[in-house]
């Protein structure tokens, strides 16, 4: 009887004593990687799951006084002024973006409080984009579903540097968007146990507690894990020169993209994205017009992000993406209603004492955007600009 | 928050969870009746969609129990053949109807996950009792048959004589230990490599790397990885069912048995998903076969068998979706079966060499391969 | 016994080492086959 108890323990015990192991052995190997290996290919790379889904890779850029550019689907434009493509320069050698398309604030939040901040000089610049606000419940599930990191996700909660209030807003917000989704059920269910305090929930946080142990440890090491193959396959770090950069030269390069891109319409957008997307320019009269920007969940979770800032001690750059003005316009959005925006959003910011990047007065300049809602040729140039100087 | 069955690890905690009852309550010799139904219970809810797959369940056990207890009423009046039809044809309404509405836009308003193999129990149970062999059912035994949830969602199927007299019979602890606990924990073993590990690296290093465009490579590649990813895959479902039954004390009869060492199409199909085949081999095709014996339809017992067979295999197809390539899937399997008969009664060659060990390796090869074309076939892939 | 035991401990450590190793260096994927949904 006690050898077949003893014989049932066996794989258990092997299964502790595996993680413990792997544990050390991820943790030494990525230690010694991160540091030998040319990370350009990941730094670059768009919506790349190690920056924008995990979070071990994102505390060694944090250790190592990255600046991280925090947005969505701008940084895949297909300009030549792109971050990825500018960067590293003179005084800005270390940048690298994330997000990508469906990034929202509560993303972003979930990436920074998964953080192991010690680093106080953290530089964090957040490109906010008005079309997040346009829908009354701020983010959409599925699009927040196919961007959700569990890793993210119970360090957050785990975060000692976070108020227990800002947890507790978060964890409701996931309870609310992983609903639907079998592959995260068991952070949802993380999520309604630790917002809960009826006696079934204290009874399933009892109940579970084994099953979240095992859960929490499992992604965390999986984050390491494919993190691990990853680098696995990068060559050795090299050398690189990193060049000066000459603002005004570079205004004039954009310019002189843009007026070869944007040639077939009045909008100043790229041609092939007219083509593509807006060329029966008449059904899009007033298309906008009954779009409120003053009532969206997400300003709420707008308000999560920056509190979170605040509590890790983080001061994010805040930086306001304009809209096509001529566009929007046409479309029946108000240039006052989108002004009245990016002052509400700037305030927020600035009450914390966070300073922003308000860009509302560059709706009209042309070649800014490269189509209706992204930056373009000139707009990176001077979003780089300015971080340029607001970093150094 | 809706999991498939057996699908993840937060299920398998879940029902790990749900094991700690009934290995105390089977460990102290009681009955695991009770609380089978109310463990059932919940894991109705946590398998099925809430908002309609749960509901619908409940209309489908009212409408069944209906069924069975006014049949048994009956049955003790009149064996009257076109009652017994009437009932019958109730019975299998259901899945009737969510194969029909499968091809149509309410496809996912009528049916819930299960529908399909919790039918076969009540279908069995209106032909027994027809047959004579059922002449009561006790409700609270019924109600943890129907909803014994370890074979919900895609059996095993049993059936009822033998499950009844399972859940009733006294289990000794040694005997429990022995013959259920231990045996059902080592196919939960199983079960995990084959569906957690084997399946999972066959789906994801083999056969989601073969491109989509129909061409010969292709669908020979696709052939081959496909059926072991669905072998994998199901016998490893199926081996967490009937593990879980025997943890249960309830010894759910197994559905593969080394399938892939048939030697001939026959020899499969008492390999492979057993609990299915057996079921269309006692209710349709034997009953088939005797009737026409009976009342001589065809000229030789032979052709009877034959066609039997055609009929079992095609409604077996029809009863997976009525898509052509279920159907296709169906006839070929017939038709396989057939020609495996006339070919063992009338070839010398196999007469000749049928006990020799080269031989039983060819026919092992050759049976393979009609079963992956066969899997090919049921998968879809030709008819994209 | 002993080596039926033994046996079923040590094929199971395998097993379950191997299911870690998946859950640690497989990405987050979701093939549901459900066979017969209804």
């Amino acid at each position: 009887m006690k050898r077949k108890v003893i014989c049932v323990l066996f794989p258990i015990i092997i299964c502790i004593i595996t993680v413990i192991l792997l544990n050390s052995f991820l943790d030494k190997k990525l230690e010694v990687m991160l540091e030998n290996k040319d990370l350009t290919e990941i730094n670059i790379a768009y919506g790349s799951m190690y920056k924008d889904r995990g979070a071990v890779y994102n505390d060694y850029l944090m250790k190592n006084n990255y600046l991280a550019l925090q947005g969505s689907s701008e940084f895949v434009v297909p300009v030549s002024q792109l971050p990825t493509k500018v960067f590293p320069i003179k005084g800005m050698e270390k940048v690298v973006t994330n997000g990508r398309a469906y990034f929202q604030t509560l993303n972003h939040a979930s990436i920074l409080g998964s953080e192991n901040t010690d680093n106080k000089e953290k530089k964090v610049a957040l490109f906010l984009s008005i079309q997040w606000f346009f829908d009354k419940n701020g983010a959409d599930p599925k699009s927040f579903q196919s961007n959700f990191a569990p890793v993210q996700f119970y360090k957050y909660l785990s975060n000692p540097k976070i108020t227990e209030k800002n947890k507790k807003i978060y964890a409701a917000r996931m309870d609310n968007l992983l609903s639907g989704n079998s592959q995260f059920a068991s952070e949802k269910l993380y999520a309604s146990i630790y917002i809960n305090d009826g006696l079934i929930y204290k009874i399933a946080q009892v109940l579970f507690k084994p099953y979240f142990i095992f859960r929490e440890n499992i992604v965390d090491l999986k984050d390491k894990g494919l993190l691990y193959r990853r680098l696995k396959l990068l060559n050795e770090k090299k050398d690189v020169q990193v060049r000066d950069v000459n603002w005004n030269e570079e205004y004039k390069k954009a310019e002189e993209e843009a007026k070869t891109k944007a040639t077939n319409n009045d909008f100043f957008v790229d041609d092939n994205y007219f083509n593509k997307y807006i060329k029966n320019v008449n059904a899009f009269k007033d298309s906008k017009k009954n779009i409120d920007v003053t009532n969206s969940e997400e300003f709420d979770d707008y308000e999560l992000y920056l509190d979170t800032c605040v509590d890790l001690g983080i001061k994010p750059y805040i930086i306001l993406i304009p809209t096509n003005g001529k566009f929007y316009d046409y479309a029946g959005m108000t240039k006052q209603s989108r002004d009245d925006f990016y002052d509400r959003v700037e305030k927020m910011a600035k009450e914390k004492g966070f300073e922003v990047l308000n860009l509302k007065d560059e709706e009209y300049t042309p070649y800014f955007m490269f189509d209706v809602m992204h930056l373009g040729w000139k707009g990176w140039t001077k979003v780089e600009e300015e971080l340029y100087k607001h970093y150094n | 928050m809706k999991l498939t069955q057996y699908g993840d690890y937060l299920y398998l905690y879940i029902l790990f969870l749900t094991f700690i009852p009934a290995i105390l309550l089977r460990l102290s010799g009681y009955t695991t009746k009770y609380y089978g139904i109310i463990a059932s219970l919940g894991m109705i809810i946590l398998i099925m969609d809430i908002t309609l797959g749960v509901k619908l369940f409940i209309v489908f056990l009212v409408l069944e129990i209906t069924i069975i207890y006014l049949y048994l009423f009956i049955r003790k009046k009149t064996d009257n053949k076109y009652l017994y039809w009437t009932f019958l044809f109730l019975s299998i309404c259901p899945v009737m109807s969510s194969k029909i509405a499968g091809i149509t836009q309410y496809s996912s308003y009528i049916g819930f996950i299960g529908l399909s193999y919790l039918n076969f129990k009540v279908i069995q149970i209106i032909i027994e009792i027809y047959d004579g062999k059922i002449t009561r059912i006790n409700f609270i035994t019924f109600l943890s048959f129907i909803t014994f949830f370890p074979t919900l969602s895609s059996g095993p199927v049993d059936r009822w004589k033998r499950f009844e007299e399972n859940i009733n019979a006294k289990l000794e602890k040694k005997e429990y230990i022995k013959d259920y606990l231990i045996i059902g924990l080592k196919k939960i073993i199983m079960a995990i490599a084959y569906k957690f590990i084997l399946a999972y690296l066959i789906n994801t290093y083999w056969l989601l790397k073969i491109p989509t465009n129909v061409t010969i490579l292709n669908s020979i590649e696709y052939m081959y990885a496909y059926t072991m990813y669905l072998f994998f895959d199901f016998a490893g479902y199926s081996l967490f069912a009937v593990g879980t039954s025997y943890i249960f004390g309830i010894k759910t009869p197994d559905n593969f048995n080394k399938p892939f060492l048939s030697k001939d199409m026959k020899e499969f199909w008492t390999r492979w998903h057993i609990s299915l085949s057996r079921w269309f081999g006692d209710y349709i095709f034997s009953r088939f076969v005797l009737n026409s014996m009976r009342k001589k339809r065809f000229k030789s017992r032979f052709t009877a068998s034959h066609i039997a067979q055609l009929i079992t295999m095609f409604i077996m197809g029809l009863w997976h979706g009525l898509t052509v390539y279920y159907i296709i899937y169906g006839l070929y399997q017939g038709i396989a079966l057939i020609l495996t008969d006339i070919y063992q009664r009338k070839s010398s060659f196999y007469k000749k060499h049928k006990k020799e060990k080269w031989f039983n390796f060819l026919q092992v090869v050759v049976t393979f391969h009609i079963v992956c074309f066969g899997m090919l076939i049921f998968s879809g892939f030709l008819f994209k | 016994m002993k080596n039926k035991d033994f046996g079923f401990a040590l094929i199971s450590s395998i097993i379950v080492v191997l299911a870690i190793f998946i859950l640690v260096f497989e990405p987050f994927n979701d093939i549901p086959f459900i066979y017969n949904q209804f």
